[in-house]
């Protein structure tokens, strides 16, 4: 499987945020793939600010034409203190000129420069009856390709998604992103997502979705394959239109009458019209078929 | 509300109700009566119909922290709190707020729900029990500003995260603040402070500094101003100038090396000098606290 990601593998090294307490109770190998213990950063200490502000620079490529760059409190308080960070990195010297202005890599720096990472921090839900938290938020995940395409090599994101997730302890996922982010079609290669919400008012971007899927194996196979219908997903009996705010509207108020509503499949693209297919289920004896 | 002691501002009591806002997955998790405070509203942040007062929570954090350059994106309220863990807070009705406060809070005409007046949010970390806590606000100040003099808000921050810490179940707390932040007032209620930083580049402000406590009734009914308690604190062996970035440095590189320190009273203010006392404690382990490494 992870044969078509060699070339990731090649020229990129994995790393881990973790500060002391959480860095003894994750694995130093994801399917056969070393994490060297140098690679994991310790948010703590003094001598990791340069990676860290690297990292930063990285999450405001990414997020900031969203208006979402990452305070850098934030990173600390609501990411790396509660949970972790996974991602992939080059070697400042391997990079070409270009990637050291687009990264703004300081004259002389010779350590990783992070390229993609995953950050997710336990749910108070995931405490049932455990020490340790089953249930997590995928809080960012992001690609330097998805700003600078070229960068790093194609399927950082998807292979930064699928090791995170089996490096922290997770068995049910929770996330948020926006309808017209294309890691939509990244989540919906994990596995039917269900979602919490349809329209969010409480988050900055009202057409965000929050959404949960419970991990099986066959997910990160999927993830990882691509395949155009992920094997466990319903066929769709609806669509949405993600521009739509009332239907998102719509939508979010079928969810909060106790309907279910899985994302079941990548959004169509027709000129500038999208469909993203949904399948509804639940208490409701029939549901209305768009 | 009534609690079972006595509090340093027992009109908070009367005058204000608890509200938590938390996602139906989380709110089992959470105790709806800390110290047998009942919990008047609980706000579901996955429904459109709570807009109206998480909103108005936003504006509380913007009066809060706007000055100070670290006011929280709605995106950060719902992603770093109200999915991962809970906010917990006292409010007023809108009915029975001032007129100025109405005005400051940009309450809408005809909203006749709570306006909260303070909030705490913590969200879980990787162990359980153990909490990271990331913001603290308190109407009060802002309120003082708009000369509203009269209204007695003292101890809102303080009671606000006491109960606040019991609602959540928090038996081990850490949290972030700053060398001259006025909220290391209120932190140092709870007793000794842990240090785990005292420079921390990976914050917005590297003068920051990481702290944390083993939670207990005796210290969260200390902090809401129960006069019957009296926390035992070590005597500081030394002073840091909350301007002083080389001492925090270097205060670091012995926590780095594996010293041990508490901040173990409040910090001292002599015109615009304020300094943090500091006591070395002996070293328990590699660890920084329970949650950190024990």
């Amino acid at each position: 499987m992870l044969y078509n990601y060699s070339s990731i593998l090649d020229s990129c090294e994995p790393f881990v945020i973790a500060h002391r307490g959480f860095s003894p109770q994750l694995s130093r190998e994801i399917r056969g793939i070393q994490i060297p213990e140098a690679n994991i950063i310790d948010p703590q200490a003094r001598e990791n600010a340069d990676f860290l502000g690297l990292l930063r620079h990285l999450d405001s490529l990414c997020f900031g034409p969203n208006g979402m760059s990452m305070p850098s409190w934030v990173f600390y308080d609501c990411a790396v203190m509660p949970g972790g960070s996974f991602g992939f990195a080059i070697r400042a010297q391997h990079l070409e000129p270009w990637c050291l202005e687009a990264m703004k890599v300081p004259a002389g720096y010779e350590g990783l420069v992070p390229v993609s990472q995953l950050i997710a921090i336990p749910m108070l839900a995931g405490f049932v009856e455990a020490e340790q938290p089953h249930t997590w938020l995928v809080s960012s995940l992001e690609s330097i390709n998805q700003v600078s395409p070229g960068f790093a090599p194609a399927g950082l994101l998807k292979l930064t998604l699928a090791l995170g997730l089996q490096l922290f302890p997770i068995q049910t996922l929770y996330g948020t992103t926006q309808w017209r982010s294309h890691k939509l079609a990244t989540y919906v290669d994990l596995g039917p997502v269900e979602l919490v919400t349809a329209y969010t008012p409480a988050h900055s971007l009202p057409r965000t979705f929050s959404f949960r899927i419970d991990l099986q194996n066959v997910h990160l196979e999927t993830l990882l394959a691509g395949p155009n219908l992920h094997p466990l997903a319903d066929p769709p009996n609806g669509w949405i239109d993600p521009d739509d705010a009332d239907a998102l509207i719509a939508l979010q108020l079928e969810i909060e009458a106790g309907v279910r509503v899985h994302l079941v499949g990548r959004p169509q693209h027709y000129g500038a019209r999208i469909r993203i297919p949904i399948y509804r289920s639940g208490p409701k004896d029939t549901v209305e078929v768009v | 509300m009534q609690l079972p002691f006595t509090v340093r501002n027992p009109s908070l009591l009367s005058a204000l109700v608890p509200y938590v806002v938390a996602a139906p997955f989380n709110l089992p998790r959470l105790d709806l009566r800390p110290f047998g405070a009942q919990t008047a509203s609980v706000i579901d942040p996955t429904r459109l119909a709570s807009r109206g007062f998480l909103d108005l929570l936003h504006r509380l954090d913007g009066l809060t922290f706007g000055p100070e350059g670290m006011p929280m994106p709605k995106w950060v309220f719902y992603d770093c709190a109200e999915m991962p863990g809970a906010i917990y807070g006292l409010a007023c009705p809108a009915d029975k707020l001032w007129p100025v406060a109405r005005s400051l809070f940009q309450v809408p005409a005809g909203y006749t729900g709570l306006v909260p007046l303070s909030m705490y949010i913590a969200i879980p970390m990787q162990t359980r029990g153990v909490w990271f806590g990331h913001n603290l606000a308190s109407a009060g100040p802002a309120l003082r500003t708009a000369g509203l003099q009269d209204m007695d808000l003292r101890g809102l921050g303080a009671l606000t995260k006491g109960l606040a810490l019991r609602c959540f179940g928090t038996e081990t707390f850490w949290g972030a603040t700053q060398w001259l932040s006025k909220a290391l007032f209120i932190h140092v209620k709870f007793g000794p402070l842990r240090l785990a930083t005292a420079w921390t580049p990976a914050h917005s402000e590297n003068e920051t500094l990481t702290y944390g406590f083993d939670v207990t009734n005796e210290k969260l009914r200390a902090s809401m101003g129960d006069p019957t308690i009296t926390l035992p604190s070590p005597p500081p062996d030394f002073w840091v100038d909350g301007y002083d970035t080389a001492a925090m440095q270097a205060l670091q590189d012995r926590i780095e090396a594996g010293e041990r320190f508490v901040i173990p009273a409040r910090p001292r203010h002599e015109g615009d000098r304020v300094e943090v006392p500091i006591a070395r404690v002996p070293s328990w382990g590699p660890g920084l606290g329970h949650g950190l490494g024990d």
